[in-house]
């Protein structure tokens, strides 16, 4: 019996100075991450979460933050908006946490925003594309991709100067890519296309026949599709399988290794948007990829340039307030965020009003023997 | 609908039927012998296509060449390998509970279908893995393509549920099968081996389930740890359809279900139902509660009476 | 003396518990885990826990009074540590433990296994969220919602339990699983109400009189967070429903119940109205749901149909079982251990739906009648195996 007591105490003591160690050491700001990293959205979540570890990592190895050590505090929302909202209050229950890197899905993006707004803490995500998102009026709330509304109206005119007419849609149901085929499918007229059909799969179907046959029978020109990478492999690779040889084109959705791997020989010739000027056109986003792949062994896929330059953005607002106030005053940093004019991996980034990016900038590549291969950049740029 | 289109849904729909046909026996085996829907029976499903892979892979890397030779390895080591599986979740998650009520029975065969999901899920990947098609290419008769995969399964579904018919009505242990279904204490008085025959009988149904696990990822492209829920639901509605407990109404509720969901959604969407394709699944459901309430001995089932 | 005794413990408890959700690492949280698990089966050991239950079924007022203490400091203790976030954890936990009442209706009461309960709070959440879509200013009316949603829910277990429930238990489960996903692909689908795969963001919080849910509660120096809103309002719903589902069990219709679970030709044959008492099982833990469906919307705001998947029933069903299935402390003690626990064990995310599969074959296997076994339950247990 006394045993259990001494044990208990000798914990209880040890939790304490571990406790009060932490904030003894030396000045600490934190970082908060909110990315998937279980659940269906885990591989792009991680991906995000390492640029975002590099980039805190380089920082504190260059020692610039006016003596302060960064932090990463990394939470995982598994795609969720229940989990999404718990882990923003995790967050924002920590006075540490000066800045968020915020989600990868729109929908935990949405409702967890308030909660930011609500704290008063700066959160940019470099993935979330729904509209919606910046048109609420939370001036903590910043985002540094394009949205639906931009790669949208970017895709119609360019299936348009493809020379393809007809075009059937097809979106997975999910708010990214349906709220992107309806971009499409408003745009689409607008710019002399014909709309032959809008359907919906289901994520976790693997039997696309049925509904394939039906678009082989209207004779399309092209196929658009709203989604991930998986159901565009199967989707792909179903239409060669049913002797339809039509384009194929997709979003950022299916930008990535695994839409090739899902697709097989099928991919050969489709076209995906991805949003932001091509990688290898810049120098700095080179650097990085090594630098990643140095660092975890991975290739980059799809969002870890826009994490690792959402953490560079938010890192130099901080350490200009820093200058600027000495301490890491939340309030300056809204202030300091809408003032950026930063050239990172991804190109400029300055925001506009709503604190989306001025940068509308998206890009077609098309799969050459198993590999992206850049088409053309658009951009809505003034 | 042009008629090329009738065609090529009609064997897009017969291919799907199939497919269900084969995991709707397990369903309906296991269910005509203890009465217990076994949950897990779409994860089998879906271990099975994991192991065909892992079969595939392993073949591939010993450099064995011949499509049919390899192909009928992967068949013969999964199925061989699933059954096991299908053994062992009976002696887990079933067996120290039969004579518990049957609601605990059904949590446990729960809890071993989100076990199995998630154990696919951690050991191997969350993404989809593709699948090798080393089947390629078809025939093309008027524009209707029927490719070499689908009359695979086609053969080998007919096949296979051919022989499970000889296997049930023909065989020593299929009549001790019978004999259990029909009273299971008086099959035990006849001097049965009672969880002998229970085991063989998860056994039989896992390897015909892992048959069509190779069969969707041959044909599909490409296999997932989540592929199994869905395909388990709707085969068991395509078990309830033909009468549960018949072996023969299972394979046919399969069929009837596959031409369901592609026909049946065809035609609505050419009568201008535009929202067709998004309620597919719907079907399965629909047809499953209103079999229930209609007629619930099924399309070829007996009357069940409530043995007291 | 019994009540300091009870008091003390409880506090004893409570403390426990605050430290064990305050500490941020996994490791301390682990190695304190253990500990605590240890010291408690130690103390079953001495059988002072077993005391601990005669001295409360003597005295239960003041195991009540020290609860009570207990759950309305809660919130200001987390204040006073600067935690919003776990009183927002302890809202969820309680909207957790509000389905799980409602579920233990209709499982471990009735004996009616339902996989598609979360349909009926996607119903709840819904219907709040489709009418603040279209009058986002009548935020009062969230208390007008809040009885409508239990009614609705109510009438769709009434509907799709009339049909069903002349079949055998197993059916029913799949059936219910049918319906569950049905009314998720209409939620995805019927887009002009549902808004689709967007969901509806932006739902508001009530308001009473000029009172906003959206803002703190000020006591004195201190402030409350926005969420303890939440909190103290999910507890008290959550206790109405606790005590409604108390009174229902010992009540004509809970005996009946039991009656039904147990055999249902002999309850038929006894004059019990077999149809009628199931529908009531089916509608009454359909239309908590309900209720706790119109809170979440509220709570986060945000409704989407991907929030009501199968995966969450199987939570749900898991809270009832690993709490003790008609058990009412039980599976409010389910409820909020499988709502806390995976938050404090997000570095297990990834296993967490694999431990939950293996719990529920382990329980039903070991521990069908749950941590804390209803009594009745316990005992015919026992008798099932003992034949």
């Amino acid at each position: 019996m006394r045993r259990y007591f001494v044990l208990g105490l000798c914990f209880l003591v040890g939790g304490f100075f571990c406790a009060c160690q932490r904030g003894a050491q030396e000045k600490v700001l934190t970082l908060g991450a909110v990315v998937p990293l279980s659940g269906p959205a885990a591989a792009p979540g991680n991906e995000m979460n390492n640029a975002v570890l590099l980039a805190v990592d380089e920082w504190n190895a260059a020692n610039k933050m006016g003596g302060y050590r960064i932090a990463l505090e990394s939470k995982d929302d598994a795609s969720d908006p229940k989990q999404a909202v718990s882990a923003a209050h995790a967050l924002m229950s920590d006075s540490q946490v000066v800045a968020v890197v915020a989600h990868l899905n729109s929908g935990c993006f949405l409702p967890a925003s308030k909660i930011y707004h609500d704290a008063g803490v700066v959160a940019m995500s470099g993935a979330t594309t729904n509209p919606q998102i910046t048109l609420q009026g939370f001036p903590e709330i910043f985002r540094i991709c394009t949205t639906d509304l931009v790669q949208g109206e970017l895709t119609a005119p360019f299936i348009q100067q493809l020379g393809l007419k007809r075009i059937a849609i097809i979106h997975d149901k999910t708010q990214y890519g349906q709220g992107l085929a309806e971009v499409v499918r408003d745009a689409g007229p607008r710019s002399g296309s014909e709309i032959l059909s809008f359907d919906g799969i289901d994520i976790g179907d693997k039997d696309f026949r049925a509904l394939l046959t039906k678009i082989k029978d209207a004779h399309p020109d092209v196929i658009y599709f709203g989604g991930m990478y998986d159901e565009a492999g199967l989707l792909v690779k179903q239409m060669r399988d049913l002797g339809m040889q039509q384009q194929f084109i997709s979003d950022d959705g299916a930008f990535g290794q695994d839409f090739i791997d899902a697709g097989g020989d099928g991919t050969e010739g489709a076209i995906v948007s991805m949003v932001g000027a091509p990688l290898t056109d810049l120098k700095k986003a080179e650097d990085f990829m090594r630098k990643y792949e140095q660092r975890f062994g991975v290739k980059i896929q799809n969002y870890g340039p826009y994490a690792y330059d959402v953490a560079n953005i938010l890192l130099t607002a901080i350490s200009s307030v820093i200058e600027q106030k000495g301490v890491p005053d939340k309030k300056a940093l809204i202030e300091e965020a809408r003032k950026t004019e930063y050239d990172g991996v991804i190109g400029h980034t300055s925001f506009d009003e709503h604190g989306d990016t001025k940068n509308k900038v998206i890009t077609f590549y098309r799969v050459e023997k198993g590999k992206f291969t850049p088409v053309k950049t658009v951009s809505m740029n003034k | 609908m042009s008629p090329t289109a009738f065609f090529q849904q009609l064997v897009n729909g017969l291919t799907l039927g199939g497919m269900y046909a084969l995991v709707a026996l397990g369903y309906t085996m296991v269910y005509g012998i203890i009465q217990l829907i076994n949950f897990a029976h779409g994860e089998v499903f879906m271990v099975g296509a994991f192991l065909g892979l892992l079969a595939l892979s392993f073949a591939a890397q010993l450099g064995l060449e011949g499509v049919a030779f390899t192909l009928c390895l992967a068949f013969l080591v999964s199925m061989v390998l699933t059954s096991l599986v299908g053994m062992a979740i009976e002696h887990v998650a079933y067996r120290p509970l039969r004579q518990s009520p049957r609601i605990t029975l059904l949590l446990s065969a729960v809890g071993m279908s989100i076990f199995l999901q998630n154990l696919v899920m951690l050991i191997r990947s969350r993404d989809l893995q593709p699948f090798p098609r080393i089947i390629t290419g078809g025939v093309n008769i008027q524009g209707v393509i029927l490719d070499y995969i689908q009359i695979l399964i086609a053969v080998a579904s007919l096949v296979l549920m051919l022989a499970l018919d000889l296997f049930v009505n023909r065989t020593r242990l299929g009549q001790a099968m019978r004999a259990i279904a029909q009273d299971m204490e008086a099959a035990q008085m006849m001097g049965i081996d009672i969880s002998h025959v229970i085991r063989l009988t998860f056994m039989v149904g896992s390897g015909l389930a892992a048959a069509g696990g190779i069969m969707s990822g041959l044909y599909y492209g490409g296999i997932k740890f989540d592929m199994g829920f869905i395909v388990g639901i709707k085969a068991f509605s395509a078990a309830v359809l033909g009468g549960i407990g018949s072996i023969r109404g299972a394979m046919l509720g399969g069929f009837v279900l596959g031409l369901c969901e592609t026909l049946l959604v065809a035609f609505l969407s050419a009568a201008g139902v535009t929202e067709a394709f998004a309620y597919k699944d719907v079907i399965a459901f629909a047809i499953l509660i209103l079999v229930l309430i209609l007629k619930p001995s099924g399309l070829m089932g007996e009357r069940i009476v409530e043995k007291v | 003396m019994d009540v300091i005794y009870t008091i003390l413990l409880v506090f004893c408890g409570f403390a426990i518990i605050v430290i064990g959700l305050s500490l941020q690492h996994v490791g301390p949280f682990l190695v304190f885990l253990a500990f605590v698990t240890a010291g408690a089966i130690f103390l079953s050991r001495l059988g002072w826990l077993r005391n601990f239950r005669q001295i409360t079924n003597r005295n239960p007022r003041s195991l009540y009074f020290a609860l009570a203490l207990c759950i309305v400091a809660y919130p200001f203790i987390f204040t006073l540590l600067k935690s919003a976030y776990w009183i927002h954890v302890a809202a969820i936990a309680g909207i957790y433990a509000c389905l799980a009442l409602g579920l233990n209706i209709t499982v471990g009461f009735a004996g009616l296994l339902d996989l598609g309960y979360v349909a009926f709070y996607a119903i709840g959440a819904y219907s709040s969220a489709i009418f603040f879509r279209h009058y986002p200013d009548a935020r009062w009316m969230f208390w007008v919602i809040l009885p409508a949603a239990a009614l609705l829910a109510g009438i769709f277990g009434l509907l799709l339990g009339s049909p069903t429930l002349r079949l055998r238990g197993d059916y029913l489960a799949i059936v219910t699983l049918g319906f569950g996903q049905i009314v998720r692909i209409i939620a995805t689908n019927w887009e002009s109400v549902t808004n689709g795969p967007k969901g509806i963001a932006d739902i508001p919080g009530p308001t009473i009189g000029r009172y906003s849910f959206e803002t703190g509660i000020p006591v004195g120096s201190l402030v409350l967070p926005r969420v303890a809103n939440y909190y103290f309002l999910i507890v008290l719903l959550a206790l109405g429903i606790g005590v409604a589902a108390n009174r229902l069990n010992h009540s004509r219709i809970g005996r009946a119940w039991i009656a039904i679970r147990e055999d249902e030709l002999a309850a038929s044959c006894s004059g019990v109205n077999v149809t009628a008492i199931k529908l009531l099982a089916f509608a009454i833990g359909a239309s908590f749901a309900g209720i706790a469906g119109v809170v979440y919307s509220s709570l986060i705001g945000f409704v989407d149909p991907m929030s009501f998947t199968f995966m969450e029933s199987a939570m749900i069903v898991c809270m009832v079982v690993l709490g003790g299935m008609g058990s009412i402390p039980g599976v409010i003690v389910g409820a909020i251990v499988l709502a806390i626990l995976p938050e404090k064990l997000r570095e297990f995310e990834q296993i967490r739906m694999l431990l939950f599969g293996a719990a529920l074959i382990a329980m039903m296997a070991f521990r069908p009648e749950g941590l804390i076994p209803s009594k009745r339950r316990e005992q015919e247990l026992l008798e099932t195996t003992d034949e």
